[in-house]
């Protein structure tokens, strides 16, 4: 009867129970099948997601294969162009020349001919890149920028962003694979929302409809986040950019580098070179007009600062930026991006260096010996650890021991109103000048050199300083009669004039001769002179011997170009330094107009 | 029979229940060959990098070698014109010179000979020069022969692949869609249900089409 009334009045009296769980899971099997469908989008989604970023890894891995190719074989290409055909041409030049000097202009001509045709093998011999009447050398940086250089570094560029894109889309991918995992949650949820015939089960429905919701909601924001795609066009103008820059044309540079950010303002790279371009645009001015540089040097700074900012933040853009600070005068900001770079790895000697070199400029003495000393400690370890392997040190500690005592060589000459074209230090006002900081500055300068004499002649740190005590330099040239002949005393020795005061010797100059006394040498002590034109050291004039003269008494070295009949010394700088069993015990300078 | 009777309603229950069974299974097959044609994608793209990365090693080795034999013809060039020129300049040149001179091109044109061991001289062209370009053309050629150096069609492959994989698992929601108005219409208690059950009917019809075309194309 009950059921009959029920029939008849459906509306009327209140659902049995289990037409209510009737409904109820009428209801879940509508629920599980709207989720179904938003688990096949979210699985499209995801499979989508995951193809792109596949195709951006793909492309990633082809396009660093490709540039890594494109480089390697331009780069055989232009080692033909520079040893192959431009040494050639520069071997005959030579040869004619001499040949011309002999008197022989038949045999010049005769090689000028050959030499004339080897301009024909290759295009780096030819317009745009070599004109014979303003230089023996072609354009290599602008043969290497339009053959390969500019197109590799697009392909790296490209490789950089599919690299983006693939970290991007696999962002993505992964987010929708938590989708799917909380959609299949959420079925379960419903599943199990079937089972009791109590109120857990709203428990269970409820549970599992705010999930799908969340998902849902989370889906959206997903699918509408944007994925970063770098420009084509950004891509091509830094390439072209940095073409130019290798060229050394950094202001065109500078103009592309500006056009390349107007498309990609966080383009960490392109600011980066910008950097650099903005930062070599003073090279010619940091030395003898450090005032001039200081608005290139700032955007240069601001530019790095950029680049980090941007998510360029390692340790070359904390190196370059701590040493433009340096340079601006700004110690402790200096300091901070020196310390940065550090941080990422401590055993950037450099930049320890680099560090040590502006606390000693900011008058932190005891900060800029603790800076020092570990920066010989970093070197020591090396030079150690190599020893224990039977294994030479790192050719790199000479690099950049070389370039630590050139810096505070640098910041002597700044302080000493000695500037040179290649001086980079901090401007001259804001240098803390102390008796202690001067005094520091040439112990350190003779420390740095002669551990890098120790460490390039024994594998090893110095070991103990010899008696060795070796007057300041004086520089005469070799005597000459009416006649032009050099003079040379009965024992078949040199003749020299009187040293000249100022150590200036005219245009031309073939000899010169290094006048001192000395005492407490000790027969067989290694001898190693070196010799520096312009603050870099010409090999050629290198001369290492063992000391085969007495304890005590003087002496002359010749340096000379005697031996040619075409080179003589070019006009410079020259500073000469004697080491005595690699330690340095003299030094001094003299000038060829 | 009317849409309302007993015997209608069961079989039209049945009947969804059948096709309800369909979709999934056919969902599960779209799913399977979305699976296989994304692995097929995955493989193109292994094909394609290893074929770049052959490129590459061929065109670097290639372009290697080619310009280390150009420095040896670079130095035979230059003896070759030193040789040519003594002997030119032979009938001007006084008994003494010519002593010289002749002991100079013996030397030049003997220097040749070594030259010539250290570059390969088929490609030396009538006029005196080197042919630089076919040498390397003739190097990448001969490596096509050996090994897979065109990553291009490998790559095609894998993005064709990829698209068929992805419109596939577009089918899913397309069967998702005919799984959900078939469960509507066996919930739903209501002359609406048949409609309903046609667009699901439809859906599964679009699916099956759908994968039958992107299988064959």
């Amino acid at each position: 009867m009950t059921t009959e009334a029920s029939a008849n009045n459906p509306v009327e009296q209140p659902l049995a129970e289990g037409q209510e769980s009737e409904s109820t899971k009428r209801l879940v099997s509508i629920l599980i099948a709207t989720t179904t469908i938003i688990a096949a989008l979210a699985a499209f989604l995801q499979t989508d997601a995951g193809g792109k970023a596949t195709q951006a890894n793909r492309n990633a891995q082809r396009y660093a294969i490709e540039a890594l190719g494109t480089r390697a074989a331009g780069q055989s290409q232009a080692d033909y162009g520079w040893y192959g055909a431009t040494q050639t041409w520069n071997d005959l030049d030579t040869e004619a020349s001499a040949l011309n000097n002999a008197g022989d202009t038949a045999a010049a001509d005769r090689i000028i001919k050959i030499r004339d045709k080897i301009n024909t093998l290759s295009p780096i011999m030819a317009d745009p890149y070599f004109d014979a009447s303003k230089s023996g050398y072609p354009d290599l940086a602008g043969f290497e920028a339009d053959t390969f250089l500019v197109k590799a570094t697009e392909l790296s560029e490209r490789y950089t962003a599919a690299a983006t894109l693939n970290n991007g889309w696999n962002n993505k991918a992964n987010t929708y694979i938590v989708h799917l995992t909380l959609l299949a949650v959420a079925l379960a949820l419903y599943g199990l929302s079937t089972a009791p015939d109590n109120w857990t089960r709203w428990v269970f429905i409820g549970a599992g409809s705010a999930l799908v919701l969340i998902t849902l909601g989370w889906m959206a924001v997903t699918i509408t986040t944007p994925v970063d795609v770098t420009s084509e066009m950004a891509i091509e103008t830094y390439a072209k950019g940095y073409g130019l820059a290798w060229r050394g044309k950094y202001a065109d540079a500078i103009t592309a580098y500006d056009q390349a950010i107007k498309l990609e303002p966080n383009y960490a790279n392109v600011l980066y070179e910008r950097a650099g371009a903005h930062f070599s645009l003073t090279e010619d001015k940091l030395g003898q007009q450090p005032k001039e540089a200081e608005a290139e040097l700032r955007l240069s700074a601001a530019d790095y600062e950029a680049a980090r900012k941007a998510g360029k933040e390692d340790g070359s853009v904390n190196w370059n930026l701590g040493w433009t600070y340096y340079l601006l005068g700004f110690f402790d900001e200096s300091v901070t991006a020196s310390r940065r770079a550090l941080e990422l790895d401590p055993n950037l000697f450099a930049v320890r260096c680099n560090l040590g070199v502006t606390l000693l400029a900011n008058g932190k003495l005891d900060l800029a010996r603790k800076e020092y000393a570990d920066a010989i400690k970093i070197v020591t370890d090396k030079v150690i650890a190599a020893h224990n392997e039977n294994k030479a040190p790192p050719s790199s500690l000479w690099f950049y021991l070389n370039s630590c005592a050139a810096d505070v060589d640098s910041l002597d000459r700044r302080l000493n109103n000695q500037d040179r074209f290649w001086t980079q230090a901090p401007p001259r006002d804001l240098i803390a000048d102390t008796p202690e900081i001067r005094a520091e500055i040439k112990r350190l300068i003779s420390d740095i050199r002669t551990m890098l004499v120790s460490l390039e002649y024994t594998n090893q740190v110095p070991g103990e300083r010899p008696t060795a005590n070796i007057t300041a330099f004086q520089f005469a040239t070799h005597s000459k009669d009416k006649d032009g002949n050099f003079l040379y005393d009965d024992q078949d020795r040199a003749i020299y004039d009187d040293p000249l005061p100022d150590a200036t010797f005219p245009s031309g100059t073939k000899k010169v001769g290094i006048l001192f006394n000395y005492q407490g040498m000790v027969k067989g002590e290694k001898e190693i002179w070196k010799v520096y034109r312009n603050g870099r050291e010409d090999p050629s004039l290198r001369v290492v011997s063992d000391w085969q003269l007495g304890e005590a008494g003087s002496a002359v070295l010749p340096i000379s170009y005697t031996y040619s009949t075409v080179f003589s010394f070019s006009s410079g700088e020259y500073t000469v330094e004697l080491y005595i069993d690699n330690y340095l015990v003299q030094s001094g300078t003299f000038i060829v107009e | 029979m009317s849409l309302n009777s007993p015997r209608w309603v069961k079989r039209f229950e049945i009947s969804v229940s059948i096709l309800t069974a369909l979709v999934t299974m056919l969902s599960a097959v779209v799913a399977w060959r979305a699976a296989i044609a994304g692995d097929a994608a995955g493989n193109a793209d292994f094909s394609g990098l290893a074929a770049s990365i052959n490129q590459q090693e061929s065109v670097t080795l290639n372009s290697s070698k080619t310009y280390q034999q150009y420095r040896a013809f670079t130095s035979y060039f230059r003896n070759n014109e030193l040789g040519n020129a003594l002997a030119n300049d032979l009938s001007s040149a006084s008994s003494d010179e010519r002593r010289i001179m002749e002991r100079d091109r013996a030397l030049s044109l003997n220097q040749t000979i070594v030259d010539q061991y250290f570059f390969e001289t088929r490609y030396l062209n009538p006029d005196g020069t080197y042919a630089v370009q076919r040498q390397l053309s003739e190097a990448e050629a001969e490596d096509a022969q050996r090994k897979d150096i065109d990553p291009e069609p490998h790559f095609t492959e894998a993005d064709r692949l990829r698209v068929k994989s992805n419109l596939m698992v577009g089918l899913l929601i397309i069967m998702a869609g005919s799984l959900w108005f078939y469960t509507m219409a066996s919930e739903i208690k209501h002359a609406i249900r048949y409609p309903l059950a046609l667009i699901g009917l439809l859906c599964m019809m679009v699916g099956l089409i759908g994968t039958f075309i992107i299988e064959v194309l």
